[in-house]
């Protein structure tokens, strides 16, 4: 084992709450409400779906091998080399979704709180303490997440609270106009915030009470997206669809402009408080799930040696992945194949290799008798 | 891997430090933009002109204030293509770094209005320190002359003007909307976008003095009348704490609205018309209300309104729209000229219907203004696309030849629940 | 982080294991080839070792019917002189009241018979040589060295002048016990026995310091302790191998997890009450002889934040004073980084008005506002640690006239503004209002660094060395206790419990984090109100005989 320590299942749930709020709360609203105006929520709420299906299927697999990361039943699934060729797939998607993190967390401190500061100055140190905690290991950071995670939500919920004031719900109206496909469509589209229980496929094996898994995965999806979707509601409710449409940050925007009695007013200092904590987490989650896996399929008996590396790639790619940020939008925003392969297509695949597996190991020592 | 990591904090340490500190600023290294006054010169290559109101800190004002007699705020003017360009060329007057988050008001000339917002709301929407929620007010003439403005009760100019935008607020002449609110109406299908009307002019008493000197009746701008109209009471009170001793000092009044079609202003609605207006909106808090005595037409009993409530229903007959308006209203009544016994049961049924009355006569008035001018400030075609989006699509390219010839039914029902602290008027015996 | 630091200690542990045994065993032989019955050659051999040092008191006299020679052993200073004389000498040279066994006296049975019938100390003991008998006779024993004997009689005699009993003046309370701990271990012992007076708890005594030779008392109840932390504790007290312990904190540095971090991982206390609540509810205590500074084990960082009478005052007090203490905990750590961060990158942050009276404040001061934040914390520091240095009269005089004519002065030269000084101030207050010296301190020292942060990249740096200080603090743990539990890592019962003090009858069990063998601590239903008391369940723990409600 690469890892040595244990989260219980609370944390892991923890963990998979703040990968999910992190970086949704940022952009997803801009890209739901662009493609469905006022029933942006419904996209949100239906992206939990996905999310529950990616995470039976990992926690199926997960309850069959125990002690075993995806990487590494995937190797026995599929056998050695095809296995080891599905791992690098994902060690490829996990950095990917850090370097997109990484990228949009720099573009968002140089729009909106320092303009001057070069966007390498965000991503370097943040990929530093990603490293760092990646070195510490999954039992700190989950740890250090259970500390975050309360100033995290009980900050977002406060803001929304204090939004109440310039609540107009009739900016919600009318509903259901959406038609379904465009949902659908939608709901697809976000990729990296529908899909992030299957970093669980690399921390089952870890944890405490594995069977619980999929309770804390459930409620982990199922609360986050609830969340986002208020968050959603609470800036359509003071904005209306339209002028959401044209802002860049709703979320940002919505705090920007709260104020209440002229005392409570400039709180887009904690947005960004949030902001970075949450990045911070789901970086090194996702860093440590490459890290891991890229062990496993080399067979390294640390975890130590590829940290560094991968960190390096992550900062070159997060550089080169996009010219600017039109290009990042415009890749979050269009919907593609590939992640509805690797986060849904792959694990039920795997599934349904297993089972087949299964029902072939019970017949054969029928025949034998 | 210890070399390794002492290395990459060795590292890290010197980025920060070798680089580090580039948007960092010393307060006293700013200076604080209250106020940005926008206008346009047509016909110039540069077209916007730009000015700048900067407060100073506090001790620096009261030393120059001692020396000679300075003011708080200092006023920095240029031109330029775009906003931005004729801020640039602005600083170049300046000892400081300019700074706009705490901007909280932005006046627009009127010929920038007619000429169009959208860069500005623009400018606003995107600047990283201007604040979306700055108020957004459109001044008659130049928005630099309103500037000039001597400050009455607040240290400053700028100061003043937020002083009476939160008046505004709570009375119903006029409603100051804030960028995002503007920005809101402008992009909303089936919407106008209005804000609020400053005028700079002669204090009220002045201008009656001179009316007295010249004795011409009528012949007065539809804003002053607003003013001399029994129904308002604000810009008597502030007339008269003027000395009429020196030359005539010009004041600033916040009444009636500024009425856009797309980003372009079309027309001004007066204080009578924005109170009808803002009777769809279920904005008129706290205002008061004129009405003729029931029973002696000659006498006025002014009320004052404490609730609105206006629910808008669009109806749909045979492909012919139609809008219902309830409004629902509460409030007392405050005071009347004569002295009759209007504190019974009768007679306040009598003032509730003369008061529903005169109500719907407002709106129907302020209804009239918006369809000549052919903008929906009240966003019925809003409330359309909710209840019944479909239909709203069909409409939305015409939409504004479809309100002008809107019918809409007013429905205003009034209660008065109290009579104020007196119990009955006063009797006079002789 | 933390796994390179373990590697490191166990390789450390290792080699000090290595060396010492190899002197210790050449010297005890040595001392045993030297040693011989013969007492002349003992007591020429005693005088070499201790040399000529002026305590060392050698009586020699023969017993009283001359058969026998014999010597005393004592250190002036360390003994009861007159315990001494009446219970030692007296009997074996006086033929009056013990004469039937001193007349029987012969070089053979003079060990039985001086052991068991003719000395009256209370306290003997038999060490087999000479080197044993040294070492208790430098711990204030008196040896009685008898002539072609090899074992010799240790008499206790220990007696020397002690600090008396006093109130605690580093962890003052409103209310509760006004007893400290003492430089004594027996009265320190005596004062832990009489608030636990249960067969069950255990003074286990270790020693460590080759020169000084310092006791150590392992104190825990020891159907509660938790026999993993114990066993460990036991271990690298064991492991330290140093010349000298002179007080408890060379102690805390040898067996702490994590050598390097500024933060404490063990709890110190003066308090006797308090080191009664820690072994009550499992916990270890440490006790160093010489020092009033017991060591409380396990540690968790939220402990630093309780005081002992969180639990004598009401449950609403506490629960306010603990929150307070949070806040201020924050207050201590980022005010000043972030007052740093506001004023030079985040001015939209502050109303204007304020933000306008602070730039005119600043207006005509020469240093940017990092190195007028550095500059006052750098004085205030001085400041303090003057007045704990000066003489305790002058020591407050000092440090509350130095702080307000220094600020005063400074402002008035336009040195500092008056809100930076307000911000030092502040934060000055809050760090004493912290429970624990050394945690408060470990965050006055943070927050140097933060400032710098701060004034580098705004907030952002100083959530990016806040993060820095949560990964940190995540990954250490005080023997097997995660350091940020029971916020981390623990049940909800816990979390609850770390912040809000529940009323005495309501907190039924001992903390989970601990893992204690026992984790109830009182009878279920005590939270009951109106069960009568003949009906409470008494059982809660198994006790032979219970005395819960006795009167």
């Amino acid at each position: 084992m690469l890892e040595k320590g244990k989260i219980s299942p609370r944390q892991s749930c923890q963990l998979l709450i703040m990968a999910l709020i992190a970086t949704a709360i940022l952009l997803v609203p801009s890209i739901t409400i662009q493609q469905l105006e006022q029933d942006a929520w419904l996209a949100v709420l239906l992206g939990t779906l996905w999310g529950l299906v990616t995470l039976f299927a990992v926690y199926q697999l997960g309850l069959k091998y125990p002690n075993q990361t995806i990487y590494e039943y995937a190797q026995t699934l599929l056998g050695r080399w095809p296995g080891k060729i599905v791992g690098l797939v994902y060690v490829w998607s996990f950095l990917r979704v850090t370097a997109i993190v990484i990228r949009e967390f720099g573009d968002f401190m140089t729009t909106s709180f320092m303009p001057n500061t070069p966007i390498s100055v965000f991503s370097i140190s943040l990929i530093f303490l990603a490293i760092w905690a990646v070195f510490a290991g999954l039992e700190i950071l989950a740890r250090m997440n259970e500390f975050i995670i309360i100033l995290v939500i009980s900050s977002l919920i406060f803001i929304m609270l204090l939004s109440l004031d310039n609540w107009d719900l009739a900016n919600l109206q009318p509903m259901f106009t959406a038609d379904l496909l465009a949902v659908v469509k939608t709901s697809f589209i976000p990729e990296v915030w529908a899909v992030d229980t299957i970093t669980l496929s690399v921390i089952i094996p870890f944890l405490t009470r594995p069977k619980q898994a999929l309770v804390a995965g459930a409620f982990a999806a199922f609360f986050a997206n609830g969340l986002l979707a208020a968050g959603i509601i609470a800036a359509l409710a003071t904005f209306g669809p339209f002028l959401l449409q044209i802002t860049r940050f709703p979320i940002l925007t919505f705090v920007r402009v709260i104020n209440i009695g002229k005392i409570l007013s400039r709180f887009e200092v904690l947005v960004m408080v949030v902001w970075v904590a949450g990045v911070f987490i789901k970086t090194t989650l996702y860093l440590y799930c490459a890290c891991l896996g890229l062990a496993q399929i080399t067979d390294l008996k640390e975890i130590r040696p590829v940290v560094l590396p991968l960190g390096v790639i992550v900062i070159v790619w997060s550089f080169s992945m996009f010219n600017n940020i039109a290009e990042l939008e415009l890749s979050m925003s269009t919907p593609s194949a590939r992640p509805i392969l690797i986060y849904l297509g792959v694990p039920l695949l795997l599934l349904l290799v297993s089972w087949f597996k299964e029902k072939l190991q019970k017949r054969q020592p029928r025949r034998a008798q | 891997m210890k070399q390794m990591r002492k290395l990459l904090t060795i590292f890290l340490c010197l980025i920060f430090l070798i680089s580090g500190c580039w948007d960092y600023v010393e307060v006293e290294e700013l200076t604080l933009v209250r106020t940005i006054a926008i206008d346009y010169l047509p016909e110039r290559r540069a077209p916007y002109l730009v000015t700048l109101a900067i407060s100073l800190p506090a001790d620096i004002a009261g030393e120059k204030s001692g020396s000679g007699g300075g003011s708080p705020t200092q006023l920095f003017s240029a031109v330029g293509a775009t906003l931005n360009l004729a801020i640039e060329q602005a600083s170049l007057n300046l000892s400081r770094r300019l700074f706009f988050s705490h901007a909280e008001l932005i006046l627009i000339g009127e010929e920038a209005a007619k000429h169009g917002l959208l860069h500005i709301l623009d400018f606003i929407s995107n600047h990283p320190q201007v604040r979306f929620n700055v108020d957004l007010l459109i001044t008659k003439g130049f928005a630099r002359d309103v500037m000039t403005t001597t400050e009455r009760l607040e240290v400053a100019i700028t100061e003043e003007m937020i002083g009476m935008i939160d008046q505004a607020r709570y009375s119903s002449e006029s409603d100051p909307l804030q960028a995002f609110e503007f920005l809101q109406k402008l992009v909303t299908p089936g919407q106008d976008a209005y804000t609020a009307l400053l005028l700079k002019g002669p204090p009220l008493e002045e201008e009656i003095a001179k009316l007295k000197d010249e004795q011409k009746p009528g012949g007065q701008e539809e804003s002053t009348e607003g003013g001399a109209g029994g129904a308002n009471g604000g810009g008597k009170s502030e007339g008269g704490s003027s000395g009429s001793t020196e030359d005539i000092q010009e004041i600033l009044t916040m009444a009636g609205l500024a009425a856009f079609q797309n980003d372009k202003l079309v027309g001004f609605l007066n204080s009578h018309e924005t109170r009808g207006l803002l009777w769809f909106l279920g904005k008129t808090n706290r205002t008061f209300l004129a009405i003729e005595n029931p029973e002696k037409p000659s006498e006025t009993i002014s009320l004052h309104v404490a609730r609105v409530q206006t629910k808008i229903k669009p109806h749909l007959e045979n492909g012919q729209i139609s809008f219902s308006v309830e409004v629902i209203t509460e409030g007392d009544i405050r005071s009347q000229t004569g002295n009759t016994e209007i504190f019974t049961p009768e007679m306040i049924n009598k003032i509730n219907s003369a008061k529903a009355g005169a109500i719907k006569q407002e709106m129907e008035k302020a209804m009239r203004k918006m369809q000549e001018l052919k903008v929906d400030l009240v966003g019925f075609g809003t409330i359309l696309y909710r209840h019944d989006p479909e239909t709203f699509r069909l409409l939305e390219e015409k939409w504004p030849e479809e309100f002008s010839k809107l019918k809409v039914n007013i429905v205003v029902t009034s209660e008065i629940r109290r009579t104020g602290m007196q119990s009955h008027p006063a009797r006079l015996r002789r | 982080m933390t796994s390179a630091f373990s590697i490191f200690k166990k390789l450390n542990i290792f080699k000090k294991k290595e060396v010492p045994t190899k002197n210790r065993g050449s010297a005890a032989k040595k001392a045993e080839n030297d040693d011989s019955p013969i007492l002349s050659e003992r007591l020429a051999l005693i005088k070499k070792r201790l040399g000529e040092s002026n305590d060392v008191v050698i009586r020699e006299f023969s017993s009283s019917n001359d058969k026998v020679k014999m010597a005393l052993l004592y250190i002036d200073g360390l003994v009861d002189k007159k315990m001494v004389n009446d219970n030692i000498l007296q009997p074996i040279l006086s033929n009056t009241i013990a004469n039937q066994y001193t007349e029987k006296l012969t070089s053979e049975n003079a060990l039985e018979l001086l052991q068991k019938h003719i000395t009256s100390a209370s306290e003997l003991s038999i060490a087999p040589n000479l080197t044993q008998a040294l070492k208790m006779v430098l711990s204030g024993d008196t040896a009685l060295f008898i002539d072609q004997e090899q074992k010799v009689i240790i008499c206790g005699t220990r007696m020397w002048e002690k600090r008396t009993v006093a109130e605690p003046e580093t962890e003052a309370a409103v209310r509760g016990p006004r007893e400290g701990f003492t430089e004594t271990m027996r009265i320190n012992t005596s004062l832990l026995r009489r608030r636990i007076k249960h067969e069950n708890l255990r003074f286990e005594t270790m020693k460590a310091g080759r020169r000084t030779a310092t006791e150590i008392n392992l104190v825990y109840i020891s159907d509660l302790v938790n026999q993993s932390v114990l066993q460990e504790l036991r271990r690298r007290i064991a492991a330290i191998d140093t010349d000298a312990i002179l007080e408890s904190g060379y102690i805390e540095e040898f067996i702490e997890d994590v050598p390097f971090s500024v933060f404490p991982q063990i709890e110190h206390t003066e308090r006797v009450d308090k080191a009664a609540a820690a072994i009550l509810e499992g916990r270890i205590l440490v006790m160093t002889d010489n020092t009033p500074f017991m060591l409380i084990i396990p540690t968790s960082f939220f402990q630093f934040i309780q005081a002992s009478e969180d639990y004598y005052e009401r449950p609403f007090v506490a629960f306010f004073l603990r929150l307070l203490r949070l806040f201020v905990l924050n207050v201590a750590l980022i005010l000043p980084a972030t007052y740093v961060a506001v004023i030079s990158f985040h001015h939209e942050m502050l109303p204007t008005s304020l933000l306008l009276n602070i730039a005119a404040a600043r207006e005509g001061i020469p240093f940017p506002a990092v190195a007028e934040a550095l500059l006052m914390e750098g004085t205030f520091e001085v400041l303090r640690e003057a007045g704990v240095r000066l003489p305790r009269t002058v020591g407050q005089a000092v440090s509350i006239v130095g702080g307000l004519v220094i600020g005063d002065a400074a402002i008035r030269a336009g040195l500092v503004s008056p809100g930076m000084v307000i911000i030092v101030s502040a934060t000055a207050i809050s760090t004493f209002a912290i429970p624990a010296f050394n945690a408060s301190i470990a965050l006055r020292i943070l927050r140097f660094p933060l400032i710098i942060l701060g004034s580098i990249m705004g907030l952002y740096g100083v959530i990016f060395g806040l993060i820095v200080i949560l990964i940190h603090l995540a990954g250490l743990q005080s023997f097997g206790v995660p350091y940020l539990s029971p916020l981390v890592h623990g049940t909800i019962g816990d979390m609850f419990k770390s912040l809000i003090r529940p009323p005495l009858w309501m907190s039924r069990t001992r903390p989970d984090m601990l893992k204690l063998q026992q984790q109830q601590r009182q009878a279920t239903n005590v939270g009951k109100r109106h069960v009568p008391p003949e009906k409470r369940e008494l059982t809660h723990e198994k006790m032979e005989e219970n005395n819960a409600g006795e009167r």
